[in-house]
């Protein structure tokens, strides 16, 4: 049994296969693990709101 | 109502010494209110054939001007004029990075930019933070360009010296290496209502401004067509909001992109852009609203 890690982006996942599995069914467990991380970035991206950032006011000295 | 409109800019468009003309219907009976520069007090107007019916009311005077003013060699301790550290309460003088002049930064705004993202920043005059010189991502400084920026110019919409014009606008983004700069208040105003309100004759209103502070006055007119002087053009708008003086001056240069606010809620109504006399004139916020899709709150 080994762990992949998948690290891009905003994309985090992990999943686990077996030893000696073929490389086809690796592919599937991957986009599978993937697909609901991916799903959720994608409709966030689509929705009317969009991305939102937060107003985050600073408090930083500038007039000296 | 926009066919009335149409006739009165036609009229401005005929007659070069008329500075502003709109309409008043005391005991419900149309009046045209005609503006002439003070050098052509008698000189004869044309008037559109759609307003003959109207009852003419002749004034001498003002003529108007964009309300910026130059660039101050000292600073002031006045509270709309010195250095703020963040968060910068808005009302406040506000210099484009290498600008000769200073106005207003207005009031703090949000909308959402060509890439759908959510920004807070700073409502001002196209004639204060752009002025025709400065591209988007242009430097926006508070109080002068001796400070850092506060805020870099996003959207603007060009004044036209042929065209005719609603509003004088831009926005800046107010995020600064990760924060935000500004506070959500306006000075001696506090948060603008998120509802805005339609000028309506006689409606009382309040601005915050980088020259005069905060001020008081009654809104006159609506709908008025108006020839505004930018120094090395002039321009026609339609459909403005006018209010007069109550008690002292309303405006002064400098206080050009000052929000006008109804006094009682605080609700946005208009954006100062040029004064004379003892007049001020607004571009009716819908304008400013509709261009940018713009909210007055920061939730």
């Amino acid at each position: 049994m080994a762990t992949i890690k998948i690290n891009f982006d905003d994309l985090d996942v992990e999943f686990t296969v077996e030893p000696k599995q073929d490389l086809m069914n690796c592919l599937v467990q991957a986009v599978v693990a993937c697909l609901p991380t991916f799903l959720e970035s994608f409709f966030k991206c689509i929705s009317p709101g969009g991305p939102s950032g937060n107003y985050n006011p600073g408090d930083r000295t500038r007039c000296q | 109502m926009s066919d009335q409109h149409h006739q009165l800019t036609q009229l401005l468009r005929k007659n070069p010494h008329v500075t502003l003309a709109y309409l008043k219907y005391p005991d419900n009976v149309p009046e045209l209110n005609i503006h002439t520069r003070e050098s052509y007090p008698d000189t004869k107007t044309d008037i559109p054939r759609q307003l003959y019916r109207t009852t003419v009311k002749h004034h001498t005077g003002p003529s108007f001007k964009t309300l910026i003013c130059p660039h101050p060699i000292t600073l002031s301790d006045h509270p709309h004029q010195r250095c703020q550290d963040e968060p910068i309460q808005l009302g406040t003088q506000i210099q484009p990075g290498g600008a000769r002049w200073v106005g207003t930064a207005g009031a703090p705004v949000s909308w959402r930019d060509h890439n759908n993202r959510q920004l807070y920043g700073i409502l001002s005059n196209w004639h204060v933070m752009a002025a025709g010189r400065y591209e988007d991502g242009h430097p926006q400084h508070q109080p002068t360009d001796r400070f850092p920026p506060i805020g870099h110019l996003e959207r603007f919409t060009v004044v036209s010296p042929t065209n005719l014009n609603h509003h004088d606008s831009a926005l800046a983004d107010a995020m600064h290496h990760g924060f935000h700069t500004i506070d959500d208040q306006i000075l001696n105003i506090g948060p603008p209502n998120p509802i805005p309100v339609h000028a309506d004759l006689g409606l009382q209103v309040s601005k915050s401004g980088r020259t005069t502070g905060l001020t008081h006055a009654t809104c006159s007119a609506t709908g008025a067509s108006v020839r505004v002087d930018y120094g090395n053009f002039s321009a026609l708008f339609q459909d403005q909001d006018v209010f007069a003086d109550t008690d002292g001056h309303f405006s002064a240069p400098g206080d050009s992109g000052s929000l006008i606010c109804s006094k009682a809620y605080h609700k946005p109504c208009a954006l100062l852009f040029a004064g004379g006399g003892n007049l001020t004139i607004g571009n009716p916020i819908r304008y400013v609203i509709q261009a940018y899709n713009l909210h007055f709150h920061f939730d």
